[in-house]
């Protein structure tokens, strides 16, 4: 059963079904990570700004969404707030991972030297332009490894949906197991389907940084590459 | 002590005419041409009344009442934590006053009405550390604001960095990013960064700091350039005695929030009237400190 017995015709008899199931995780992650860095970089701009109501509002919001399980944000917009099961997978994976982003948002934003912003005013720029020319740019390449590691764990997360009767890989593969008790072949490809989707973000992420790399900026790593 | 003293400053007074000849032998053409083209315009430019500034308990500026004239060359001494760069913020309100007012052609820089931005175009501050944007090339760090502020094109900010760049030798660096620079290299690009804004007036908190002797006389050169061509105002504060008697019409010297002197180079260094500044220039002729 394990090596030279991997039995490939369960996968292509039941690929359509095995296909929808990765639709519908793609269409979780994709949506999910979108909305999770939107929201991140609301909150997280909110907890370093001057206004003391936002910056503590966005404090408990990440406190309460970052110190709970994901499994019972989900349980909780599910059975709780009873949303439809996609909605409620999606919110739970969307409040969860975002409260790990603004953490890392906040990060990013702070990590960028004070005297730079002093200097910006003294030329008299702006302070849209102080944010869009000078901030953003240099906290994203800041906060690009360590937020392409959040978009992964989102993906992963979204096997979560599971439990709420969502229709995705893991979904999938559980019950197709059931019928044809064929656990090993069909988990070896379920993981090798997470694998790919986590790769693509990985890769995504390692040209970004490649790409936007400026001296003196950003991970040890590509400077040594160099 | 007073024996001292007097014993001390002569020989200050002897080292610094020595450096004066050396630099007169070194470039007679340039000292020649800083003395005829200098000239000074008694309109006042920035003024300062009552200005005090705390930062918590620390109260830094004392009642600060100035003025500083079109196209003249202040320079502020004085110890570190007198005040000279928070008179500097302060100007340009980077930092707020709490009583006190700072008019810039007679108009408030602290009343809600005024257009700050407009304002900091206009005075231009270098910082001590000179606060380059990391991430971004030479080239856009002088053209980020004449083009964001001053509604250039890029055509026009980029051959007027390149102009500016060629003038302080560094048109070689212009795809450099700030980490790939020295000290000294940064400096006069914090510096010209200022000037692509077409300032009427600049200031520059510690523009020698760090710089090895050679810098010094580069900086000098850039400085009387920017005096003598343009009649800028300048205002600059430095630890440098001879630096700020070379470029200086003015010398003020600073102790703990309040202005000391108030003169010539000249009169402030060979001839001081408070026992502090007697004390400071001791100091810093010997390196002994009290």
């Amino acid at each position: 059963m394990i090596f030279g017995l991997f039995d490939f015709q369960v996968i292509l008899d039941n690929a359509p079904e095995l296909l929808k199931g990765l639709k519908t995780t793609l269409i979780l992650c994709i949506l999910g990570n979108i909305i999770s860095i939107a929201l991140g970089t609301i909150i997280g701009a909110a907890r370093v700004s001057n206004s003391k109501l936002l910056s503590n509002l966005a404090s408990a919001y990440i406190e309460v969404f970052r110190n709970t399980p994901l499994l019972v944000q989900v349980y909780f917009f599910f059975y709780g707030m009873r949303f439809e099961p996609f909605l409620a997978g999606l919110s739970g994976l969307c409040t969860y991972t975002s409260a790990y982003m603004a953490e890392v948002i906040r990060a990013g934003i702070q990590s960028v030297p004070e005297a730079e912003l002093k200097a910006a005013d003294a030329l008299g720029v702006s302070p849209l332009n102080k944010i869009t020319k000078i901030i953003l740019p240099q906290a994203f390449r800041i906060i690009l490894p360590p937020m392409s590691n959040q978009l992964m764990n989102l993906t992963k997360n979204t096997s979560i949906a599971y439990f709420i009767t969502i229709y995705d890989i893991t979904y999938v593969f559980e019950t197709l197991s059931a019928e044809t008790f064929k656990f090993f072949e069909l988990f070896v490809v379920a993981a090798l389907l997470y694998m790919i989707i986590c790769w693509i973000i990985a890769i995504a992420s390692f040209w970004a940084e490649r790409y936007l790399y400026v001296p003196g900026l950003g991970s040890i790593e590509v400077e040594l590459e160099h | 002590m007073l024996l001292e003293d007097k014993f001390n400053l002569k020989s200050f007074g002897l080292n610094l005419i020595i450096r004066y000849n050396f630099f007169l032998k070194e470039q007679p053409s340039l000292l020649k041409k800083t003395i005829t083209a200098r000239r000074v315009i008694n309109t006042v430019m920035i003024k300062l009344e009552q200005v005090n500034k705390y930062y918590g308990d620390l109260h830094v500026l004392k009642d600060i009442t100035l003025e500083f004239n079109k196209g003249q060359v202040t320079v502020i001494i004085g110890p570190s934590g007198s005040g000279k760069s928070t008179m500097l913020y302060c100007i340009n309100r980077i930092e707020k006053v709490d009583s006190g007012k700072i008019l810039i052609n007679d108009m408030d820089i602290f009343s809600p009405s005024v257009d700050i931005s407009k304002i900091r175009s206009d005075i231009g501050l270098v910082f001590q550390n000179y606060s380059l944007f990391s991430h971004l090339s030479v080239l856009d760090n002088i053209t980020l604001a004449p083009t964001t502020v001053r509604k250039l094109t890029k055509e026009n900010a980029e051959e007027m960095a390149y102009e500016l760049l060629k003038k302080v030798k560094l048109e070689d660096k212009v795809y450099c990013y700030p980490s790939q620079l020295s000290g000294g290299q940064q400096q006069r690009i914090a510096i010209i960064r200022s000037l692509a804004m077409e300032p009427d007036a600049l200031m520059l908190d510690e523009p020698t700091n760090n710089l090895d002797v050679d810098m010094l006389k580069e900086m000098l050169d850039i400085i009387k350039d920017l005096s003598s061509m343009k009649g800028m105002t300048l205002i600059i504060t430095t630890h440098e005695l001879n630096f700020a008697a070379e470029v200086g019409d003015r010398l003020i010297f600073m102790h703990d929030g309040k202005i000391i002197e108030d003169s010539t180079p000249k009169e402030v260094l060979f001839n001081p009237q408070n026992e502090l500044t007697k004390k400071f220039l001791n100091q810093r002729l010997d390196g002994r400190f009290y």
